[in-house]
């Protein structure tokens, strides 16, 4: 039984670190080519897990070497248009201003019922509205709608805001996040004198603390319901 | 460029598991042909298989396929090779009580499985397709 856990933390590692090696992509939308790589990683690990007749190296070497054809196929999509094209295939758009595409969608194997379902998903439910739609390699759909049923913007509106910056996290589950900290171009004392000034005295009692550029401060004690705070 | 560095590892890696793999095995599998055909011309020619000469030679093959078979087990499934070490005791246990017979038959089915071991173990076109 012994020799089952070890050989069963082994896999889960050497499959963590598969997985990291191949990039966030893998995690996200995926490919046809990562997609498969996905299923077969799945199905490897296992064989050698419970397995005790079959040796370690039965899972890690195919491993290893799926994480090296992966490598070369994707260093040959990025280089290659050509090669890119033959693995990946190419988005096609499936409407357009003069509606639905029928030959694409046959070339594409989808019905209209699978492709309203697309729509749907990316937030419009009225034909009408779309001006293109464009079946992407990884099977997801991107809409554009036609002007008049696009989201009103501050720009249409004539509408100027301050710039903003992406939120900070300063402080999360009680730990002063380093790196962040840095970026924010304030020290650690800054952020104890805010915190008792609302008679907080220890920032393990803090669940998160994030800053934004203009100075706006996100602050939740745990268990307790959160304070925004303008510091200008 | 850690990812570059990883992958190269990883290459270095698998080159050198499968090269000592094929050396390991076309390496033990050629001795122990050769051990177990130089075996068999001793033991044909005579009538007893529980002599001295017969005995050390059946020993230090078994032993010789033991200490193999360790270092094999990283790379080839163990029920695979089980076979092997089974006839090599028998051979044994035959040669003790002098069952010349026996002996004989199971010497002839480890030159076989020298041979076919092979198709299992190494590189050929069995195994790949």
């Amino acid at each position: 039984m012994i020799t089952i856990i070890l050989r069963v933390l082994i896999i889960y590692v050497l499959v963590l670190f598969v997985f990291r090696l191949m990039g966030k992509r893998q995690l996200g939308q995926m490919q046809p080519f990562e997609f498969v790589l996905t299923l077969i990683i799945a199905d490897l690990a296992t064989i050698p897990m419970a397995e005790i007749s079959v040796p370690l190296l039965n899972g890690i070497i195919p491993l290893l070497t799926l994480v090296f054809f992966h490598f070369v196929l994707t260093t040959l999509t990025r280089n290659s248009n050509m090669f890119s094209k033959i693995i990946s295939g190419t988005p096609v758009i499936v409407i357009n201003p003069d509606g639905i595409d029928y030959d694409a969608i046959k070339k594409l194997n989808i019905t209209i019922d699978d492709l309203f379902e697309a729509i749907r998903s990316a937030g419009y439910f009225n034909i009408c509205d779309v001006q293109y739609a464009i079946m992407e390699t990884n099977g997801k759909v991107s809409v554009m709608p036609k002007p008049e049923s696009s989201p009103v913007t501050n720009y249409d509106l004539d509408i100027k805001k301050e710039k903003t910056s992406l939120p900070l996290t300063i402080i999360s589950e009680g730990k002063f996040m380093k790196d962040n900290l840095s970026l924010s171009s304030k020290d650690k004392n800054f952020y104890t004198n805010l915190l008792k000034k609302y008679k907080i005295y220890s920032i393990d009692s803090i669940l998160l603390l994030t800053i934004t550029k203009p100075g706006e401060v996100f602050l939740q004690q745990k268990n307790k319901p959160c304070k925004i705070i303008n510091l200008e | 460029m850690r990812r570059g560095i990883c992958i190269t590892f990883i290459v270095v890696f698998l080159f050198a598991v499968c090269l000592l793999e094929q050396i390991l095995v076309s390496g033990t599998l050629t001795e122990l042909k050769q051990q177990s055909q130089e075996l068999y011309e001793i033991t044909i020619n005579s009538e007893n298989v529980n002599s001295q000469t017969i005995f050390e030679k059946t020993s230090n093959l078994k032993n010789f396929w033991q200490e193999r078979e360790n270092l094999l087990c990283f790379f080839i499934n163990h029920k695979d090779m089980q076979e092997m070490g089974i006839e090599l005791t028998k051979m044994i246990s035959y040669s003790t009580s002098n069952t010349k017979e026996e002996y004989m038959n199971s010497l002839e089915l480890v030159k076989y499985y020298c041979t076919t071991f092979n198709h299992i173990m190494g590189l050929s076109l069995q195994n790949l397709i």
